[in-house]
């Protein structure tokens, strides 16, 4: 069974758009294919594959919006949508004044589909799986893992005369190797499979993580810190969240909010969202229908802007930047999707070289926040964590803890890697249940001191 | 819907599946969030769908899909099979699953009003009315938000079990955020920022009166933005039924799910320190300490008739004064360790395969009041109301963060404390329980929880936790 073709199915939300009575509608759709492979030392234990499609409907009727979301076959679906989105209207939502949904705009050439990601059969992750655990292999080893691999076919259209569908592909590769004393982790996201190295990725998990075994104690204190790239993807969902959404600048918890223009972080960091880029998840528009395009968030430490959506924009006066979010609820309203920070100069080596006695960690764990104006988090490390001395990787260390201000941290950059890596991370904001899933394509950073302390 | 789950399971056993399980489900639910400008947010939904995991050559293929006519049912098994036979190419230890008598039965949750005959009106006054009743110089928002929602699940399975379940939850919740320039401060009810939801009608809603706890919410998220910061130190902490129903979730409800044993969840969840080699000796806390998983709890947001593999829902010892007893499981974990399942493989959606999931984990109750628990700490800290987690990937070392904390002094509640945190090892921190608060200190909290991949974060759990006292916490960290 395919998907739905996307030309009946516009040509279906225009009609049902056109039969609203005047009334503002705006219609999206998405279908999915989604299958999922999970290993560990004995074989694959789940193999899992859902096909779904699920349509959302916003009205607005009388200044006020409703909204409803339905999965199930298509007739249902839409009717289900349309309807329950009617009903609820009238006590909805108040939207600003002469708002639309957005008109139409040229979208970007961005290739976001590729037939080998979707053409990758269950038989042929089976076995890429296997043959990349048996060259990984080392004795004492165990090598656990998951790939996703998902086609989607995304549909907009509104009564602004807004018509637009996508296609895309996306593969999620992440190893866990693990010795009786020592763990660590691989992973990567690309929508082209073929760009995912899949005995490298084993490899690399299983050499960290035979050097990470008998973790000896560190003591609390201020240290050096090289964050890889992982680590940094496991803090910089808050970023989108708390400080660059309009959402959080007009609601007043933005801690950039009325310091825009001001030298807020590390000279070094450079921040943008871009969807059009191909070193990210590419994407031609957002859940609007709006075309993607580069924003630039902080140039020299400095913040630039917020990312909005059509009803942000509506309120603040400015245009949509393409970012509507289909978080549920979307408590935290646009966020930047494709998130970059700007890389360096240094290779992995290099950085580690500039540290005289500091902590190199692999990945995060288990990160929350704990006060939104300052992105005040905390969590552990986890993975592989070094210490670093006289330049060199001396040891490795137990799991540490820390609590920092993120504003902070990006204040305390010191180095960028050169290597830019790019993962999806889902974080759990610090309001009401909206699990965000963002993708992040990042280097590895140093930064001048951030406050370890021993867990145990 | 017999004769569709007839239909998968004879298209699965004539693919040549040794056994078969099929869930057919239909979920329908509102949210309702109203903000303290008169703003309201109304979103409803509907999901339905159907889902087939198979047995072929001891490895199991899963699959799900939304098509019942046609040739919809076909393709689903299809792919559930085509999933297994791949599997069974990569798979060292073949699957299997605990014994099992087969069940025909029907259950629903116990209600007095249904919330779905609420006029919507009605439930967006209450809101407005909670929102209203938040005043303060300092206060920056303040949302009130409402959730009902309905589930209609039919489970089959090829032994011939065969049951239908209606499974209606109700709740809601208050937030209030306060905030100087600097900071932002905030104070909810009941529970944590997501309310509360049960498995109960309207009446749970009407009950929590939030209208009634929007003046003390106000006045203590204003409060807190000049409150002390949380000092560094050990000390004893009283802990109230809302923040312990979180400490259990983390410490106690993850770290006994036995897929974790098996390294099931490692790529994202993680482990747990609750090995094989533990269970029925390890010392988990003091001798006060009594842990259980009850789906039959009235009103828990874990409680139902079934789990997703058709095991009756029980209640089950994890901890019993102290030791570890238990763990939560699933048909198929239990057969490696030559157990009964314990009812807790479950799916938040017709599309997910059932993991591990907790159903009520709780505390079960002590003897002493509040009063008691406080009065015995010359010196200490009472935390309220959960704000922030950290726990490592096996269930160990854990930080959380609550949104006010008091000290005690003598025996009796002080100042206010902001941010307050605490840490510790879960062995340890339960070991130093020396106080457990009696049945009127005991609450029923509504949860939600994330795991798995594809991530499953609608689960429905709950715990009940009276308030409880630890001593040689760290706090402040």
């Amino acid at each position: 069974m395919s998907f739905i073709d996307e030309g009946r199915l516009i040509a279906l939300f225009q009609e049902a758009c056109r039969s609203g009575s005047g009334v503002e509608t705006e219609l999206w759709a998405e279908q999915v294919l989604s299958e999922v492979t999970k290993f560990n030392g004995q074989g694959i234990f789940q193999n899992l594959s859902e096909r779904r499609l699920r349509i959302k409907a916003r009205v607005v009727r009388e200044g006020r919006m409703g909204q409803a979301a339905v999965e199930g076959p298509l007739a249902e679906a839409l009717e289900g949508a349309l309807s329950r989105a009617l009903e609820s209207a009238g006590r909805g939502q108040k939207v600003p004044r002469g708002y639309r949904f957005p008109e139409p705009s040229p979208l970007p050439e961005v290739k976001t589909c590729f037939r080998r990601t979707a053409d990758f059969s269950p038989g042929e992750r089976a076995e890429r799986l296997k043959k990349a655990s048996l060259e990984a292999a080392r004795p004492g080893l165990e090598l656990s893992g998951s790939l996703q691999v998902s086609e989607a076919i995304r549909t907009v259209v509104n009564t602004s005369g807004l018509a637009c569908s996508g296609r895309t592909t996306e593969a999620n590769l992440n190893y866990i190797a693990e010795f009786p004393t020592g763990r660590s982790h691989a992973g990567r996201a690309a929508r082209d499979i073929d760009n995912l190295d899949f005995t490298g990725l084993a490899r690399e998990a299983a050499q960290r993580s035979q050097e990470a075994q008998n973790p000896q104690p560190l003591e609390a204190g201020d240290y050096q810190v090289i964050l890889l790239p992982q680590a940094l993807a496991d803090l910089t969902p808050f970023l989108g969240m708390l400080v660059f959404s309009a959402a959080a600048d007009q609601e007043g918890r933005s801690h950039i909010s009325g310091r825009l223009g001001e030298e807020v972080f590390s000279p070094l960091v450079e921040i943008w969202d871009d969807a059009t880029d191909p070193r990210g998840l590419p994407e031609a528009f957002d859940l609007e229908g709006v075309a993607k395009r580069k924003v630039d968030l902080v140039k020299a430490g400095v913040p630039q802007g917020f990312v909005h959506d059509s009803l942000t924009a509506a309120a603040g006066g400015v245009e949509t930047t393409g970012h509507a979010f289909p978080a549920t609820p979307a408590v935290y309203g646009p966020i930047p999707a494709n998130l970059f920070l700007g890389p360096g100069q240094a290779g992995l080596e290099e950085m580690i070289q500039e540290v005289e006695h500091g902590v190199l960690v692999t990945r995060l764990h288990y990160v929350r926040c704990l006060e939104a104006k300052t992105v005040r988090v905390g969590g552990v490390t986890s993975d592989g964590t070094f210490l670093i001395q006289g330049g060199r990787i001396s040891h490795p260390v137990n799991q540490m803890r820390f609590s920092a201000s993120l504003i902070d941290i990006l204040g305390r950059v010191t180095g960028l890697g050169s290597e830019l890596v790019t993962v999806r991370r889902r974080a759990q904001g610090p309001g009401p249940v909206s699990i965000h899933s963002s993708a992040f394509t990042l280097p590895g950073v140093r930064l001048g001191s951030l406050g370890l302390t021993p867990t145990d | 819907m017999k004769a569709l789950t007839e239909l998968l399971l004879n298209l699965s056993a004539r693919a040549g599946a040794d056994r078969a399980d099929v869930r057919v489900e239909e979920t329908e639910g509102t949210t309702i969030r109203a903000a303290r400008d008169g703003e309201t947010e109304v979103r409803t939904g509907r999901e339905a769908g159907f889902s087939v995991r198979v047995l072929i050559d001891g490895a199991w293929g899963f699959a799900a899909g939304q098509e019942t006519e046609g040739k919809g049912p076909e393709e689903v098994v299809a792919r559930a099979v085509t999933m297994a036979r791949a599997a069974a190419g990569f798979s060292a230890r073949p699957m299997d699953l605990a014994p099992l008598s087969p069940v025909v039965d029907q259950w629903a949750t116990p209600f007095e009003k249904d919330p779905f005959e609420v006029d919507l009106g009605q439930k967006i006054d209450l809101l407005r009315e909670a929102v209203a009743a938040v005043k303060g110089k300092r206060i920056l928002r303040a949302s009130a938000g409402y959730a009902e929602s309905r589930q209609i699940k039919t489970f089959a399975n090829s032994e011939g079990s065969f049951i239908r379940q209606n499974l209606t939850e109700c709740g809601g919740g208050l937030a209030v955020f306060a905030t100087d320039g600097q900071e932002i401060q905030r104070r909810t009810y009941p529970g944590m920022v997501f309310g509360d939801i049960g498995s109960r009608g309207y009446e749970y809603f009407e009950a929590l009166d939030l209208a009634g706890e929007a003046p003390r919410l106000a006045q203590e998220a204003e409060l807190l933005l000049r409150a002390k910061p949380c000092p560094r130190k050990k000390t004893t902490v009283v802990i109230d039924p809302r923040h312990m129903a979180l400490q259990i979730h983390e410490s106690a409800g993850h770290a006994t799910e036995l897929d974790r044993v098996f390294g099931y969840e490692k790529t994202l969840a993680g482990g747990t320190f609750l090995g094989l080699d533990k269970l029925g000796s390890f010392r988990y806390g003091s001798e006060l300490v009594n842990i259980t998983a009850d789906a039959t709890v009235p009103g828990g947001r874990g409680t139902f008739g079934y789990d997703d593999e058709g095991v009756p829902a029980q209640r089950v010892d994890l901890i019993r004064e102290g030791l570890f007893v238990g763990y939560l499981s699933s048909r198929e974990t239990a057969s490696r360790i030559g157990r009964p399942s314990s009812g807790a493989a479950r799916a938040d959606a017709w599309n997910h395969y059932p993991l591990i999931r907790m159903t009520n984990i709780n505390l079960e109750p002590g003897e002493e009041t509040l009063e008691e628990l406080i009065g015995q700490v010359d010196e200490g800290v009472y935390l309220e109301s959960s704000k922030m987690w950290s726990i490592d990937s096996l269930r160990l070392n854990f930080q959380f963060g609550t949104e006010l904390g008091r000290e005690i002094k003598n025996g009796r509640l002080g100042d206010y404390l902001k941010n307050p945190t605490y840490s510790g090892v879960t062995p340890r921190f339960w070991a130093g329980c020396d106080g457990v608060g009696g049945r009127d200190t005991w609450r029923l909290t509504g949860f939600a929880c994330a795991k798995g991949e594809p991530l499953q974060f609608g689960i429905r759990i709950g715990h009940g936790a009276p308030a409880a006292r630890f001593r040689n916490v760290e706090i402040g960290v």
